[in-house]
């Protein structure tokens, strides 16, 4: 017990740590880079503006003041308001999160639901044409970019042909293009893994054990080689969590679907600077929260990690 | 020669040739990226000795691509390089001394590279509200470091402890020295593959970059930008779409290709 409340200390302790020193660095960064009161108030902004801001913010105190003041609000979770419509910032970060956690979701799903057979029947076997045409298609998939995937995939399938919808987030329909378009670009990479892994598994000793007892292929693959193949890979599909929980940026902004890296390139662009810093506060501790759940899922899903972590 | 290594290959040669035709793209293209041709707009490929056909207003295609490859490939070589030495030296101090400052360097490395690299350099080119072509490098630079210092740091340590390092410094051989003879050499495989991977990586963040209107100034030709207006128009102009698009894959699946010869040569 006392083993855990450590372990959740420790915890604690590198979540704030991360926190702290992120919101340091973006501190001093707006500090060192320019003015921060012709930011917030935009390039046309007269001298009597720029000093009624300066007063407001506190921009004419002493750094380290400033500083302070800075530290106290934020541990409030108080990031001040979006320059764009007056709302609180943190809670405009925060709204926007479902949407990103629903395309991460379904892209997530899709890609598993795609990778997993494929990367089992490529690992099977190295022989086949077809096989070998699906390895070429994957390398040259690898080399599209996702946002490109996503324009090609718009023009081919909702100007062309007109079936599916080019934006939105208005319904499944339109959910489509662009949970197609992240799962194709994530897959390649996946099955790549799932393949190597597979192979490297159907080589190993309790793999011949099963056969030995008369396991049947299918048996094999499933119940013996992939799961192990997926244990290898979880550090790869958590990496892929957390790219997709806040990596998005352009596919959001192509298919306007509300979400956080949308809300990011719509406040960097109208320089909105409080909704900049919640949404860097929020991505930094969904990261954080991804890794630490990655950690903690292979140390329970794979018990040899364990055993190695409790060694000296 | 397999299927695979036949195409591995035909892309390792089309980026050797991509990168002669941004060297060279000058002497070969007289036509002005800029120049604005309302008469030409919407003009379809090899029209009136427009290869690639014209854009919204009338701009060439073709002069376009070839003006956005020499930005891409600029950018992707300026801030690989960067990468590629701020990573290297924090890699190598990192795993040189054991002390407090190792374990500090170890840790705002991991702490980098856990950030949402995107978002960061998003931000940060908003923050310094230039753009430009030496806040593009210096920002994807700064920003994706760690990449080269985690590889370096983990390959030098163990290094440090083999022991020809060993006998080295024992035969009182200097740091700067030792690290120039027996390190660093020793580092070059996995280095080399990294900055091609790394390169391919940059390319595509400065072409999402600019198709956001992020970094490159207005109106400048850049595959991204090109991108991002041929969203407007891909029913009447698909090949505002198509012509950006295949460049940038072909760029990137030659890089990746390269990259996959040299691990394979190294391995």
């Amino acid at each position: 017990m006392a083993e855990r409340a450590r372990l959740l200390a420790r915890w604690l302790g590198s979540l704030a740590i991360v926190l702290i020193a992120t919101m340091t660095v973006l501190f001093f960064l707006v500090r060192l880079t320019g003015d921060p009161a012709i930011m917030l108030a935009g390039p046309d902004a007269s001298p009597q503006q720029l000093q009624q801001i300066r007063q407001f913010y506190g921009f004419d105190r002493s750094l380290a003041e400033q500083y302070v003041v800075y530290a106290g609000k934020l541990a409030q979770l108080d990031f001040g308001a979006s320059l764009a419509d007056g709302t609180p910032s943190f809670d405009k970060a925060l709204a926007s999160f479902p949407a990103t956690l629903l395309l991460a979701m379904l892209a997530m799903a899709l890609n598993l639901a795609v990778s997993i057979p494929v990367g089992a029947w490529l690992g099977r076997s190295r022989q086949g044409h077809a096989r070998r045409v699906v390895r070429g298609v994957l390398s040259v998939l690898q080399g599209f970019p996702g946002f490109v995937l996503a324009l090609l995939l718009i023009d081919l399938f909702a100007v062309e042909l007109e079936w599916l919808p080019a934006i939105g987030y208005g319904g499944p329909v339109s959910w489509i293009l662009p949970v197609v378009s992240v799962a194709f670009f994530l897959a390649p990479k996946l099955i790549r893994v799932l393949e190597a892994n597979v192979q490297a598994a159907l080589l190993a000793s309790y793999v011949r054990t099963a056969r030995s007892i008369g396991a049947t292929p299918n048996e094999i693959l499933w119940r013996h080689a992939m799961p192990n193949a997926l244990l290898g890979a979880t550090a790869l599909i958590g990496a892929e969590f957390a790219f997709v929980m806040t990596g998005l940026v352009v596919i959001e902004t192509i298919f306007a679907w509300p979400g956080i890296g949308w809300l990011l390139v719509q406040s960097t662009l109208n320089l909105d600077f409080p909704v900049l810093q919640s949404i860097t506060c929020l991505l930094v501790v969904t990261i954080f929260l991804v890794n630490s759940a990655t950690d903690a899922l292979q140390l329970v899903l794979d018990p040899r990690l364990q055993q190695r972590a409790a060694a000296p | 020669m397999t299927a695979q290594r036949r195409l591995l290959r035909f892309a390792f040669i089309l980026l050797l040739v991509l990168v002669a035709v941004a060297l060279l793209g000058p002497f070969l293209v007289a036509r002005d990226p800029m120049r604005i041709d309302l008469a030409a707009r919407f003009l379809a490929p090899l029209q009136a000795g427009h290869l690639l056909g014209c854009d919204q207003l009338g701009r060439d295609v073709a002069a376009r691509l070839l003006a956005g490859l020499r930005w891409s490939l600029g950018i992707a070589a300026g801030a690989t390089l960067i990468a590629f030495l701020l990573g290297t030296a924090i890699g190598l101090l990192a795993a040189r001394s054991r002390a407090l400052f190792g374990t500090a360097l170890r840790q705002v490395t991991i702490f980098t590279q856990s950030f949402p690299v995107f978002v960061l350099a998003v931000s940060i080119v908003a923050v310094i509200g230039k753009s430009g072509f030496a806040t593009l490098v210096l920002t994807l630079g700064l920003v994706t470091w760690p990449v080269f210092a985690r590889v370096v740091q983990a390959e030098a340590s163990s290094l440090f402890t083999r022991e020809y390092v060993l006998a080295a410094e024992m035969m009182q051989m200097g740091g700067a020295r030792l690290l120039l003879r027996h390190v660093l050499p020793a580092l070059v495989p996995s280095l080399s593959v990294l900055l091609v991977f790394h390169f391919a990586d940059m390319i595509i963040a400065e072409s999402a970059l600019s198709f956001l209107g992020i970094g490159a100034p207005l109106g400048a030709a850049t595959w991204g930008g090109m991108l991002n207006e041929s969203r407007a128009h891909m029913l009447t102009a698909p090949w505002m779409l198509l012509a950006p698009a295949a460049c940038l894959v072909l760029l990137v699946v030659g890089a990746h290709a390269l990259g996959q010869r040299l691990r394979e040569a190294t391995a």
